[in-house]
């Protein structure tokens, strides 16, 4: 682990616990690891000397004067939880929106690549029936569909899996407000 | 150490040790530890009650292109000394008799 790196996972857990003097403490502790390695440390000593961005966490929490605003989130999971009949609709009416899309995107990735199929299968006919040029026509014309089936087919892929994230977001940040509740 | 004892004695020692001079933390820390011991996290909230109850200032001064806080005592710092050892005479005839000495009473 690098100064920066220690630096950034300390900031991360400062910022999870609601600390609002972070920056004090990023700055108290980058001073001290540049001390460290001024006196003759290095970087990776002086990372260990102070010990894992967790071990720090827990002794600056266990400071009497760091205030956690454990009050204020409370009341803002509570507004949350009332609030449910009317955010509640809307983003289960966002939520089947953004699946429609991705289905229609589906929807349409499927029929790009079956037409693009059907015209390099009928390639083969118009090049025996009609001549070279219909054929390069036509030949042309199933690699246009072709490749628009396989762009809207990754484009499916994509706005599929970005809903389904976004939907975990929010559980996650539901679950995880509860878990600092009742660790703290 | 008795972890009270400790907290006690800790914000006289780093009072005592800018009492010569004026220091910063590392400094602070690397004197201190073949005494008592302490880290750069206890460290901290010691700096910040001194720094609440007006016994140390801070200056922010540049070595070598970076930022580096200095403490300094005032005479509020000067005082708590002062006082912490008035008290540790009493200390020390309650030390005596724990250790079972004779106490004229």
């Amino acid at each position: 682990m690098t100064k920066e790196e220690f630096l950034i996972e300390l900031k991360i857990r400062l910022k999870k616990y609601g600390i609002a003097n972070s920056d004090q403490y990023i700055s108290y502790y980058s001073e001290f690891l540049d001390d460290l390695m001024e006196d003759g440390y290095s970087e990776k000593e002086a990372i260990n000397k102070i010990g894992s961005p967790n071990k720090v966490i827990l002794s600056i929490l266990s400071d009497e004067n760091v205030q956690i605003p454990q009050a204020k989130s409370k009341v803002k999971s509570a507004l949350l939880l009332l609030g449910i009949p009317v955010w509640g609709p809307i983003i289960v009416a966002g939520y089947i929106i953004l699946l429609a899309l991705a289905f229609a995107v589906m929807i349409c990735g499927i029929a790009l690549s079956l037409s693009g199929i059907w015209l390099l299968l009928g390639s083969l006919v118009v090049l025996f029936k009609t001549g070279i040029l219909n054929f390069l026509f036509q030949l042309g014309t199933a690699f246009i569909f072709g490749g628009l089936g396989i762009v809207f087919w990754q484009l499916f892929l994509f706005s599929f899996q970005k809903t389904y994230s976004l939907v975990k977001i929010m559980f996650h940040s539901f679950t995880k407000e509860r878990l600092d509740h009742e660790y703290i | 150490m008795n972890p009270q004892l400790k907290k006690g004695l800790l914000d006289v020692c780093v009072l005592a040790k800018l009492r010569n001079s004026e220091s910063y933390g590392y400094a602070i820390i690397r004197d201190l530890e073949p005494m008592i011991e302490i880290s750069e996290s206890t460290l901290y909230p010691i700096l910040k009650r001194l720094l609440a109850k007006d016994a140390i200032t801070v200056t922010k001064r540049i070595h070598n292109n970076r930022i580096r806080k200095y403490y300094k005592i005032t005479a509020i710092g000067e005082d708590e000394i002062t006082k912490f050892l008035n008290d540790w005479q009493n200390v020390e005839i309650i030390v005596d008799y724990i250790r079972g000495g004779n106490i004229n009473d």
